[in-house]
């Protein structure tokens, strides 16, 4: 059995290595993981908690079964990350339907959004929660997750390339296009509906 | 929440007997896209290399003999078989690409000008080293309904009406007169009073002549020789002095 003392100091590539050698490392892994890549599925997804710890699972199980394909060029971070926007994504695919936001996660991190002081830099003014809540749920999924990396993961534009699979200057091109869409929408004022528009990812 | 979920993870893992795939999946499938990949490089290449052949080989001076505007003669000139394949593969350059571990890094216009221009530069070494003619010449003799530069060449030069006459050179009387069987089998007597010879002709060698049909039966009064290979001009008509 492997003791939490014993994941502390070690890397994630190391830890990668461990568990190719032995399975017990793999919680090392999970415990260093589980709540930052479950904070990010119900971000960019706003499924219910329930939901998300279903794709979480998913997503380690991913991980655990494409180890050998982890590149230590690439972040490991990055790379699970990027395992867990691609669940996300079939997740939709899989429930064809347009999923709505659940207020009482949404308005915990609507909240941290309002707060967020890059965020009110990049756009100028403070949001409240009610106006972020409308605004966002006019937004395409693509606009809305590279907010979510940039000014909540607090993700630099390398590692959005490396978790989207997209060039830089796409990566760029899009935070531009979302803050844009983002100043647009608030612009326009009213509560809109709660549905929220997604496209699949190409 | 966070023993839980991982424990169930764990949990499914052994249950399930799941085990990481091995190294070797994911490098095949890499090596795969790009071995793809740098094939469509090659075969790009050598479409290009074609293309280049047709450019170089063709008479693109000649149209006006044949009624045509440059620009009609153009499109029947292009090499259209090899276009296609290297639009095609420029396409199969880009998904392959793309599908390589690192092809997510660059914008789809850059792998496409990469490919062109890789294509440009190999297909340009090739067509110096012949390749470019010696795949014509291949697809010609082999592959079922394929028009290549030789059969082009040959219809172009086979309106003795319209002054083009090519053919091989069968009797030589003097350097003003000659017999030639045209690529449909037929014998013409070539006569031209002021036609000077670089090089003396020779039998059986293959040669373009630019002229008018004479009233007579198969008789060709020539204006101008070039070699059927390229434009070397073989004999022209010289300006009279007096």
């Amino acid at each position: 059995m492997v003791e939490n003392k014993d994941c502390l100091e070690k890397t994630d590539g190391e830890l990668v290595a461990l568990t190719l050698r032995s399975q017990d490392y793999y919680t090392c892994l999970v415990s260093r993981y589980e709540a930052k890549i479950l904070r990010y599925i119900m971000r960019i997804s706003s499924f219910s908690k329930e939901d998300a710890e279903d794709i979480l699972q998913e997503v380690f199980i991913k991980v655990y079964r494409n180890l050998n394909d982890f590149d230590q060029g690439l972040k490991f971070s990055s790379w699970i990350y990027r395992i867990a926007h691609n669940e996300v994504i079939s997740h939709y695919r899989k429930m064809k339907s347009r999923p709505t936001l659940v207020t009482t996660e949404a308005d915990k991190w609507l909240k941290t959004i309002a707060g967020n002081d890059d965020l009110e830099k990049d756009l100028d003014r403070k949001f409240t929660t009610q106006e972020i809540r409308n605004i966002l749920s006019k937004m395409d999924l693509k606009y809305k997750e590279v907010l979510v990396l940039r000014y909540l993961e607090e993700k630099d534009y390398r590692e959005i390339s490396d978790i989207l699979e997209k060039p830089m200057g796409t990566v760029a091109t899009l935070i531009n296009r979302a803050k844009k869409q983002f100043r647009e929408e608030s612009k326009s004022g009213g509560p809109g509906n709660l549905n929220l528009n997604y496209e699949r990812k190409i | 929440m966070a023993t839980n979920i991982s424990d169930k993870v764990i949990e499914k893992i052994r249950v399930e007997k799941i085990t990481p795939k091995p190294r070797w999946q994911f490098r095949l499938k890499n090596y795969v896209f790009w071995t793809a990949f740098g094939a469509s490089i090659i075969v790009g290449s050598l479409s290009f290399a074609v293309i280049l052949h047709t450019a170089f080989e063709n008479d693109w001076d000649v149209y006006h003999y044949l009624d045509k505007s440059l620009i009609t003669y153009i499109f029947v000139s292009l090499p259209y078989f090899w276009i296609a394949l290297l639009a095609i593969i420029l396409a199969a350059d880009y998904y392959e690409y793309k599908h390589t571990k690192s092809g997510y890094r660059y914008r789809g216009y850059l792998i496409v000008l990469g490919s062109v221009a890789i294509s440009f530069v190999l297909g340009a070494g090739s067509f110096y080293l012949g390749m470019g003619k010696m795949i014509d010449e291949a697809f010609s003799r082999q592959v079922p309904y394929y028009h290549g530069m030789i059969q082009h060449k040959k219809e172009i030069w086979s309106h003795p009406e319209q002054g083009l006459l090519a053919g091989k050179i069968k009797r030589i009387i003097d350097e003003k007169d000659f017999d030639i069987e045209d690529f449909n089998g037929g014998i013409w007597e070539v006569r031209g009073n002021n036609i000077i010879w670089h090089e003396m002709p020779k039998i059986e060698e293959e040669v373009k002549l630019i002229g008018e049909k004479s009233s007579s039966c198969c008789i060709f009064l020539v204006k101008e020789a070039r070699s059927w290979i390229g434009k070397e001009i073989k004999g022209e008509e010289e300006e009279d002095d007096d």
